[in-house]
């Protein structure tokens, strides 16, 4: 198991040139244990990169990535050997049926002979694919072809598992597969950083989110974090009871910009940008009892991930 | 160990894919219909056109099948897989030249072993000198069949194009197999050719792979 004081992984002013294009600058940040790491950006943004590197598959970069304290430069093999990576552009020697390729990279990984059956059927069964083992994989679908790929690196049930762009391809049920699969292995311990394009995705199991742009990474935390520095809109929602009267009045209140009758029982608020919200709320609770409103929800519409991302990455 | 791994597995690849089991059963049989149309053949041993067979075909199959190999496996990112474990760049090229190269000399020994006994089936006990021909034959379609290996291994990590990388490997396969059955007539008598072919296998393909293996090091995949 990975050493308890230390960070899973940490990248220290990480920076890596494509010739005259910079693919990553001055990149640091830092992966708690037993966290899941959300890695969000635009196409060409570096996520890829980020990955080759941590995982050892690009070596001339300037700065420093520890996995576990080890230098991924310096302690490469030590560092395979707990390491599970899903790629995102990745072939398999079709020829091979699944049993034969885990078996394969299995044994690579250090599995024994004897742990090896149990640990296939394990992971044929977690991602789904308990009928195939047979199968040639030039016989799979893309959507199983990717199950596989996520099969082939839980196979020797690594500390830390690096997954670019591990939902693509899939259907939702298998999305939802994946998520809670994901979700399970960070409960056993194990540190996940994945790359999405699916926000959503990104919002439901990441624990940890980072937005990189044109190689330099804009902004690492909590989701929760991160969206809260946006207060987007500065929104509220109210919901009545069916058949309670509903306040329609609302730009009586000097801080509130206008008011959005969504449905007969549901009003938004749009507050004036410069408001202490704190002030603005007990002001508007006493406005909705006064006129016998009969409340049923009352909530601070937060900016989604995805509106946060596109803020970030100037997509509006 | 892992480097043993990688071997039985690209051995398991080759040995079971259609393209060797075409070439296994392919050379000897093409010895067969090669002998049937030759109008002329009527007294040369089989063992002679076997000879032939391997020396001018042997390369350029090699050469061919080995630069095609790791060309589409690398634009597949087929290696990424296996680089992320405790594995060596250099002992994924070395597992593949070692397969490929078994399974060509075990096409080209079928190759001689039926020449030799439909030759004994037909005119009875080879002679020594064709013997001693077959032997010369055969050691330096072993050589260039070593050669053309290595040259396909650099080959296939050179070409990013599927296309060029087989064009690659006729050509050099192919230019190597003449040099190769030149060479019995370009020796000096003094020259033992068992021993040249045996000298050029140990020295040439292990520069040209080492070559190769420094080239794939640096290479970003």
């Amino acid at each position: 198991m990975f050493t308890l004081s230390q960070p899973a992984v940490v990248f220290n002013s990480v920076s890596k040139a494509f010739g005259s294009t910079q693919a990553l600058e001055n990149v640091s940040f830092e992966i708690p244990q037993g966290s899941v790491f959300g890695y969000i950006g635009p196409n060409g943004a570096g996520k890829t990169t980020t990955i080759k590197i941590l995982v050892g598959l690009i070596q001339d970069f300037d700065g420093e990535v520890l996995v576990d304290g080890q230098n991924v430069s310096k302690e490469r093999l030590n560092i395979h050997r707990m390491l599970g990576y899903l790629p995102q552009e990745v072939g398999f020697q079709e020829w091979r049926t699944v049993r034969q390729m885990l078996i394969t990279f299995g044994r690579l990984s250090g599995l024994s002979r004897s742990e090896m059956d149990t640990r296939v059927n394990e992971v044929l069964e977690t991602v789904g694919l308990p009928d195939v083992e047979n199968r040639k994989i030039a016989h799979l679908s893309g959507g199983m072809k990717q199950k596989l790929h996520l099969a082939q690196c839980l196979l020797h049930q690594p500390e830390l598992l690096v997954l670019d762009e591990p939902m693509s391809g899939l259907d939702p049920a298998s999305r939802h597969q994946v998520r809670l699969i994901i979700r399970n292995l960070c409960q056993k311990g194990v540190t996940v950083l994945f790359s999405s394009h699916i926000l959503s995705d990104v919002q439901d199991i990441a624990t940890q989110v980072g937005i990189l742009n044109n190689g330099q990474l804009l902004v690492v935390g909590t989701p929760d974090q991160i969206q809260s520095h946006f207060q987007l809109g500065n929104d509220i929602e109210i919901v009545v009871a069916e058949g309670s009267p509903i306040c329609k009045n609302f730009a009586e209140l000097p801080t509130i910009e206008s008011a959005e009758e969504l449905s007969f029982n549901r009003i938004l608020l749009h507050l004036k940008p410069e408001v202490d919200i704190d002030r603005v709320i007990p002001n508007i609770l006493e406005k909705l009892i006064s006129e016998g409103c009969k409340l049923r929800s009352f909530n601070l519409v937060r900016p989604s991930l995805e509106e946060v991302y596109l803020k970030y990455v100037g997509g509006f | 160990m892992n480097f043993n791994i990688l071997l039985l597995d690209e051995m398991s690849g080759f040995y079971k894919s259609k393209a060797m089991v075409a070439l296994w059963i392919g050379l000897p049989v093409m010895t067969v219909i090669l002998h049937a149309l030759q109008p002329n053949a009527e007294g040369v041993p089989f063992l002679f056109i076997a000879g032939l067979l391997v020396s001018s075909m042997g390369g350029i199959i090699a050469c061919v099948t080995l630069s095609t190999s790791i060309c589409s496996d690398m634009n597949n990112h087929v290696y990424d897989l296996f680089l992320i474990r405790p594995v060596r760049k250099s002992s994924l090229l070395l597992a593949k030249f070692l397969a490929v190269l078994t399974c060509v000399l075990i096409a080209a020994a079928l190759a001689f072993l039926a020449g030799y006994i439909l030759d004994y089936w037909t005119i009875g006990v080879s002679s020594d000198v064709v013997l001693q021909d077959t032997l010369n034959a055969l050691s330096l379609g072993i050589a260039g069949i070593s050669i053309a290996c290595a040259l396909g291994v650099l080959i296939g990590i050179t070409f990013r194009s599927l296309s060029l990388a087989a064009i690659g490997g006729i050509y050099a396969g192919g230019q190597l197999s003449a040099i190769i059955t030149l060479i019995p007539t370009l020796l000096p008598e003094w020259i033992n050719p068992e021993l040249f072919a045996l000298l050029i296998c140990i020295v040439v393909a292990p520069v040209i792979l080492a070559v190769s293996i420094i080239i794939f090091e640096r290479r970003q995949l």
